[in-house]
């Protein structure tokens, strides 16, 4: 049962992939849930379109699946491979007070959240 | 009106200006009046800089420059800047209706350093929408025309900077590259295009497509103005991250020395980007390997995997470009509309569909995909360790040779629309061209001849922080063929 924009019918089927990988099955209108996902709509036309290019478009991705040896090797996500310059993150125990103010005062109204006045209009 | 100016290259337009600091207004003269006469069949530009205010610009420089000598490094210099570069007071749309308005409040860090060496920009270049494409079609306000042939595609995404060169409309260009978008056009349109070693020049103010592989880079009608171009805008820039951190080089000081010295190279010859090129492209390719293996050393190379390179390519372009795009909301960046009693995903929703074009829409679709659960590991993940097999494999071949070469474009400059029904067919376009993002290392394109009245470029690839060898070869080059400072007929 769907009840709202972000509630998925998706089939939660699992099945043992090549290389035995666990995937979960996309519903049957990948693009339907695709837009959901990403909050942009494609029209009727498009949808009949991009549905053909999607399954070219994987199948080419899909080329990655006849590389010999690729699990041997770590992922690349940045090619120098240079220490992030930030700080570590540090954790606390509490929220100060400002937030904690914040936190209490906020207002959820049709999604978004209303903030207490700090003016005077 | 003196045309003398169109096609001169950029170290000799120094000199003019050096001589006579006024000769400046003339020159700028001559490259408007070339705009007025070609732009409206080319259409290289999203924005043009009205030429009165290029005028106070540089009224203004001189003012200021007046009481120092010698006169900034590149002082008068027009340069046409791709549309996805920020340039404070000047509008800067990345091709996309998302940001048609948009005129951001400062200066990416590139153009702060060509204002500091005195460059004039006097335009934004069209381009694909926020760099997805590779012919400057999905620009959404209006292709641009190749100036060699009209009726076909200028390459992309930085075609409109390539298309600008060869039309006579700037002087040098700004592009950036994440599949190949400098070396792309650059071959289609018959000028020279780098993409830099990854973090050599600053990304600060450019509009992110995939953030670990997009990187800013010059493109110009010769070598020497290329490494002009690329020694003001390289350099350690702590706003950026990733920005390498390294003492600024004099690129053209380097290829002096090195065209002095004229050093003995090992050239790989890349069999399969070869093999897979279409006939007429290989040819015209091979003459100028001829050129070059005259006097260096060549042997051949092979890389297996190179369609597997393209699919990885697009699985981590296309996963990062969803994260990076998720900004644009009509809150933080993009259009603006009504949101009274409405539902924030509603309106966000609205947002992303009328600002954004079919492509990028697809691309974003496409990179949640790979993203989503279960399908992380099967496609993304394992281009990542794709990407350091890549690398591994490039190092192995770099360790035997100095630098790879290959056709930058397998295919001639296609038609206007001639991909529209197979987007995999341009996307494998780029098979020679990804390889370099992937890895982080620089290439340049350098034009290896017309076939049939169509350009095709010629690609060298080599390690990190290898621009100073890769210019030599363009320069040797260069000299033997006489391709450079080639101004369309319009």
């Amino acid at each position: 049962m769907r009840t709202g924009f972000l509630n998925f019918d998706v089939k939660l089927i699992f099945h043992v992939a090549d290389r035995c990988d666990l995937v979960y099955i996309l519903p049957g209108d990948v693009v339907e849930y695709l837009e959901r996902l990403i909050l942009i709509r494609f029209s009727d036309d498009e949808r009949e379109r991009i549905k053909v290019e999607i399954d070219k478009i994987i199948n080419l991705f899909n080329e990655l699946k006849n590389v010999e040896g690729i699990d041997r090797y770590e992922p690349l996500f940045h090619v120098h491979e240079v220490p992030s310059p930030l700080r570590v993150d540090e954790t606390f125990d509490k929220v100060d007070e400002e937030h904690s103010m914040l936190r209490d005062n906020a207002l959820l109204v049709n999604g978004y959240v209303k903030a207490p006045k700090t003016t005077v209009e | 009106m003196s045309y003398k100016y169109i096609s001169m290259p950029v170290h000799r337009l120094i000199e003019e200006f050096s001589s006579d600091v006024h000769k400046v207004f003339e020159y700028i003269d001559s490259i408007y009046d070339r705009i007025h006469r070609v732009e409206s069949r080319v259409r290289a530009f999203i924005t043009i800089v009205p030429k009165e205010q290029v005028y106070s610009y540089v009224e203004n420089l001189i003012r200021r420059v007046r009481s120092t000598y010698p006169l900034p490094r590149l002082f008068g210099v027009i340069v046409g800047v791709k549309d996805n570069i920020s340039t404070r007071g000047i509008r800067t749309t990345c091709g996309s209706r998302m940001l048609e308005n948009y005129i951001p409040p400062y200066d990416a860090t590139t153009i702060e350093k060509l204002r500091n060496v005195g460059m004039v920009i006097h335009g934004k270049t069209n381009m694909d929408e926020f760099a997805m494409g590779s012919t400057t079609e999905t620009s959404a306000f209006y292709p641009t025309r190749n100036p060699w042939s009209l009726e076909r595609v200028p390459g992309g995404s930085s075609g409109g900077s390539g298309a600008a060169l060869a039309a006579g409309e700037a002087s040098v260009a700004l592009g950036s590259d994440t599949g190949g978008s400098i070396r792309n056009p650059a071959a289609y349109t018959m000028v020279y295009g780098l993409k830099p070693t990854y973090g050599l020049v600053s990304r600060y103010g450019l509009i992110a497509y995939a953030s670990s592989m997009d990187q800013i880079g010059p493109m110009a009608r010769n070598t020497l103005d290329l490494a002009l171009t690329l020694t003001a805008i390289s350099g350690h820039d702590p706003r950026d991250s990733t920005s390498l951190p390294m003492q600024p080089v004099d690129y053209v000081e380097l290829l002096n020395e090195l065209l002095h010295r004229e050093p003995r190279l090992k050239i790989g010859i890349l069999k399969e980007l070869f093999e897979g090129s279409d006939d007429e492209v290989r040819k015209t390719v091979y003459s100028s390997v001829d050129n070059l293996c005259a006097y260096h050393e060549c042997v051949e190379v092979s890389m297996p995997y190179t369609k597997e390179a393209v699919a990885a390519y697009y699985i981590i372009a296309m996963a990062e470009a969803s994260s990076n795009l998720s900004r644009f909301d009509g809150v933080r960046y993009g259009l603006k509309v009504p949101v009274e009693n409405r539902s924030w995903i509603d309106a966000y929703t609205e947002v992303r569909t009328r600002g954004f074009g079919y492509e990028v829409r697809k691309r974003i679709a496409l990179g949640a995909y790979v993203l989503s659960m279960g399908y992380r590991d099967m496609y993304y993940i394992r281009a990542l360790r794709f990407r350091r097999m890549l690398k591994e494999n490039l190092n192995s071949i770099f360790s035997k040779v100095d630098v790879v070469v290959s056709p930058t474009m397998p295919i001639p400059p296609p038609k206007l629309g001639e991909f529209f029904e197979d987007p995999v067919k341009i996307y494998l376009a780029d098979v020679s061209t990804v390889i370099a993002n992937l890895v982080g290392y620089p290439a340049i394109s350098i034009p290896a001849g017309f076939w049939n009245g169509l350009p095709a470029g010629l690609q060298i690839m080599s390690k990190s922080l290898s621009e100073p060898i890769l210019l030599y070869l363009s320069a040797q080059l260069e000299e033997r063929t006489k391709l450079r400072d080639l101004i369309a007929e319009v």
